[in-house]
């Protein structure tokens, strides 16, 4: 559905044209009927690469292939939906007046595109507001029309870029929802996002990007193979002053509702659970923390000799 | 094709809620003011005065209308980032730029025609008046050189929006009002600047404003208020030969703004 390969972008920036690289070699595919997920921090540069997959910018080097179709062929895009970032429309049209604009730019009309519009309201809650002003719309309005928007057209792929933000959990999960409908019906969908459980529960395969480089690609669970887990472990009783001890191997040490609360590298687990079986302490609960893709992304950098970290 | 009507229409709905036509109801009471005010003085004479003073606000309004929506057309869809919304479609740059163009020159064809239905309104009333009976011919001007006289501020408009445009395709909305106004005063006093260079008798002055004269639109030649306020003939030839001239003007103004913006960046 979609091939990136060695995507290299520059901007020149500032009055003497300086260049600055934002992508530096991006390699991507996604294949037809599968939910892909594009993660990272902000300023990665997953945005910049729906950018030029789009042809809103121009790529410095490197091949892109939608749909079979060379980058810039305009008749590709009848089969795409999609959603920018931070998505905001004209003002001055009310919700059901935009998605007929932007129908009729996809070359729909008449009777069947104005059951379009109501069939794509309804499904994103917005039917109450069809006849109100886009200006009156909270942010969360407007990323339901922006997805609507999207959907116009019945799209074989659909773009995301960051659909969730904005959104309260009902709307997210609806949203959720929705998108997972689309991959049932045999559609491909490319998200955005810099929040883990939105991929997570979302997407067959991730690609990270950091720094304008995809660092990691496949199925998410693989991805966090070999990464560091904290873990938090709550006590009852026990010898404190062995326990303080433990501050020795970078262990937190902290008091809580009466109980001591430890969280430790898994490196040291075996050893601090050993310090705790002779202080004579009872555990109360031991869980790993949740691995952050951030903590990924630290992970990453790490790898990568040319970030700081 | 289709994408450029969707584009000025929905340019034309902008315009027109960005309340454009309240002009209208401000060149309605200004004419209807002006009218009692000079309603003591004969009726020649207060026509004359009333066509001269409807003529310029029309004017007036248009090139203001034309530069202030003309110098955001572009910009603001790029500033405000809508342009991810509209070329994710598949819709091509020369068609958005088209649609705007036409969209703004649509909003302005209303105006002007309005504004002109008011004049010529407040015309047959005064005249009426004073001599009891409607007639289209009074002190050797015809009614129509007045609606020639609007026509060609028209395309003056058109003009002054396709400048606005091109400027508007790659600079801001400041920069695009001191430039188009720049040329568009330039344009005015065409004919001023190169009697001028001749009086100066320097032949590098001589070569600029020559250079002047023949690429920047002489805006003199939409001008024919004093034929049609003083009595004079706009003929038919010189209607076709000013049309042309503005058609050509504007599709060279549109070539350009198309290539500029054809490859103008996102970011």
């Amino acid at each position: 559905m979609l091939r990136v390969e060695n995507l290299v972008k520059d901007y020149a920036t500032g009055f003497l044209k300086k260049k600055v690289r934002v992508l530096n070699g991006v390699n991507l595919t996604v294949n037809k009927g599968e939910i892909f997920g594009f993660v990272g921090p902000n300023g990665a540069g997953k945005t910049t690469t729906f950018k030029v997959i789009l042809g809103f910018v121009s790529l410095t080097s490197g091949s892109i292939e939608l749909m079979g179709e060379p980058l810039g062929d305009v008749e590709v895009k009848r089969n795409i939906g999609y959603l920018p970032e931070n998505p905001f429309f004209y003002d001055y049209l009310t919700g059901e007046e935009l998605l007929h604009y932007m129908g009729e730019l996809h070359g729909l009309n008449g009777d069947s595109l104005s059951k379009r519009i109501d069939e794509l309201l309804e499904k994103v809650n917005m039917t109450h507001a069809k006849k109100i002003q886009l200006r009156k719309y909270s942010k969360g309005m407007l990323q339901r029309v922006g997805i609507a928007q999207a959907l116009i057209n019945d799209p074989q792929f659909l773009i995301l870029d960051e659909p969730m933000s904005g959104l309260d959990p009902i709307g997210q999960r609806e949203i959720k929802e929705l998108i997972l409908e689309q991959k049932e019906k045999g559609k491909t969908v490319l998200l955005s996002s810099h929040i883990l459980s939105d991929v997570e529960a979302l997407c067959d395969r991730v690609a990270i990007i950091i720094n304008g480089r995809v660092v990691k690609t496949g199925e998410l669970g693989r991805l966090f193979e070999g990464i560091h887990t904290n873990y938090e472990m709550l006590l009852r009783g026990g010898d404190q002053e062995a326990l303080n001890n433990l501050g020795d191997l970078n262990v937190e040490v902290a008091k809580r509702a009466g109980l001591t609360v430890l969280k430790f590298d898994e490196n040291v687990k075996s050893r601090v659970l050993d310090v705790v079986s002779d202080s004579g302490g009872d555990i109360v609960s031991l869980h790993p923390l949740r691995k952050s893709l951030e903590g990924l992304f630290v992970e990453e950098a790490k790898k990568d000799s040319h970030i700081e970290t | 094709m289709k994408a450029i009507w969707s584009v000025a229409h929905n340019t034309f709905k902008e315009a027109i809620r960005d309340r454009v036509l309240y002009s209208l109801i401000l060149f309605a009471i200004l004419m209807i003011l002006s009218s009692l005010l000079f309603a003591s003085i004969s009726a020649q004479q207060s026509n004359k005065i009333i066509k001269d003073f409807g003529l310029t606000v029309i004017s007036l309004i248009g090139i203001i209308i034309s530069v202030f929506l003309g110098m955001g057309l572009v910009y603001k869809e790029i500033d405000k980032n809508t342009v991810y919304n509209i070329f994710s479609k598949p819709i091509r740059r020369y068609e958005f730029i088209l649609g705007k163009y036409l969209g703004l020159a649509f909003t302005l064809l209303i105006n002007t025609v309005a504004m002109g239905v008011i004049l010529l309104l407040i015309v047959l009333y005064i005249e009426t008046k004073h001599s009891g009976i409607i007639q289209f011919y009074y002190g050797g001007i015809y009614i129509s050189e007045l609606i020639k006289a609007i026509y060609f501020e028209y395309l003056e408009f058109l003009v002054i929006i396709g400048i606005a445009l091109v400027f508007s395709s790659f600079t801001t909305p400041v920069m695009t009002l001191l430039f188009t106004l720049f040329l568009f005063a330039i344009g005015r006093f065409s004919s001023d600047i190169r009697l001028f260079a001749e009086e100066v008798k320097n032949p590098v002055v001589e070569y600029i404003s020559e250079i002047i004269y023949r690429v920047i639109p002489n805006l003199e030649k939409f001008d024919v208020r004093s034929e049609a306020v003083y009595g004079g003939d706009v003929s038919w030839m010189l209607i076709f030969y000013t049309t042309v001239y503005a058609v050509i003007y504007t599709f060279v103004l549109l070539i350009l703004s198309i290539l500029i913006f054809q490859n103008r960046e996102f970011k």
